[in-house]
């Protein structure tokens, strides 16, 4: 059985890393669009087939997602924090140059572990629109999680 | 000295992507345990960093501070690939479930349930899921990469000065040939 595997040299891996980077950052950017785009109101085609794309990812709850005049976005409210706060937090992490210390990145990911647990608990005590604020907090962290794990370990050049 | 590491070839293995798109295709068509995506895609998470805990455990694997990246979104790319594939399987196999479908969305004299089947209709079901398959592209290229990068977060492989170490022992074995 032959092996599947090819020999690259490190130019084209650092080449390739900050082509991906780069792209991530695009296709966010295109995912922020897609999740506000039943709020301007294009037509039922267009809302039909941008709710059933994101039904592949999210369950789009009536009362656990935002209303923007009166259009549900295409995902719910903890997933908005997930797709905006990854887009926002690559932005600076890509500029900023920031490095990667695994006791942040600990840091961070127990602090969403206990905001994601809190929000479990929060719908005994908490109205709709705090649990919704508290959801979207929760993606907020780990979207802020996601992107410090790809864009940490250096920015633009990846160094 | 710099250049040297640059220009020096290493290794990337494909089954670990392959095997990784693989996992996150079959588990994301599954009726019933596709419903774990809505964990922010979870399958497509598991599924990129499973490509790199493949493709690190190899016992010639020389760690980089890209592996993570790199095995997960090539781990998306074949992931989606599958996924187009084996969504058009399902789709054959269960076609008359869907004919049963449209027919009970009908009989629901719901104005919103018909607008859908109109809609449907008017493009045809297979058009519909080509199109739908088509723009999973952009979930696919996402989050496996985010599931490889994490898995490299987490194991601690991706300080640049581990990688750095292990490049400057190859560069040796190069100059004394």
């Amino acid at each position: 059985m032959t092996k599947m595997e090819f020999s690259v040299s490190q130019i084209f891996i650092e080449e390739i890393e900050t082509k991906i980077k780069i792209f991530l950052l695009v296709l966010f950017f295109i995912l922020n669009f897609l999740i506000i785009l039943p709020i301007f109101g294009f037509g039922d085609i267009i809302n039909f087939f941008v709710y059933k794309l994101f039904s592949f990812v999210c369950h789009q709850s009536d009362s656990l997602s935002f209303w923007i005049n009166g259009s549900k976005l295409a995902v719910c409210s903890r997933c908005t924090g997930i797709y905006q706060a990854f887009f926002i937090s690559s932005v600076l992490f890509y500029f900023k140059n920031i490095k990667f210390q695994k006791t942040y990145f600990i840091k961070i990911l127990v602090i969403s572990i206990i905001v994601f647990i809190f929000t479990k608990i929060a719908p005994f005590f908490a109205n709709l629109s705090l649990l919704n604020l508290l959801r979207w907090l929760s993606g907020v962290l780990i979207g802020i999680i996601f992107s410090y794990s790809i864009y940490g370990n250096g920015g633009k050049s990846g160094k | 000295m710099e250049n040297n590491n640059l220009t020096q070839n290493s290794k990337l293995y494909l089954d670990a992507p392959i095997l990784g798109g693989l996992l996150m295709a079959f588990f994301s068509v599954m009726p019933v345990i596709s419903i774990f995506n809505l964990l922010c895609c979870m399958w497509l998470v598991i599924g990129g960093a499973v490509s790199y805990i493949i493709a690190s455990k190899k016992d010639d694997y020389i760690p980089r501070s890209t592996d993570g990246l790199i095995y997960g979104a090539l781990s998306g790319v074949f992931g989606w690939i599958f996924n187009g594939v084996l969504t058009f399987i399902f789709m054959g196999l269960k076609a008359k479930k869907f004919a049963l479908a449209r027919e009970r969305l009908l009989n629901m004299n719901a104005p919103e349930a018909e607008r859908i089947v109109r809609l449907v209709d008017k493009f045809g079901f297979k058009m519909i899921v080509l199109f739908l398959s088509l723009g999973l592209i952009i979930f696919y290229l996402v989050f496996p990469t985010i599931g490889g990068a994490l898995a490299q977060a987490l194991s601690g492989k991706n300080k640049k000065d581990k990688v750095q170490k292990e490049l400057p022992k190859e560069e040796k074995k190069g100059d004394e040939v």
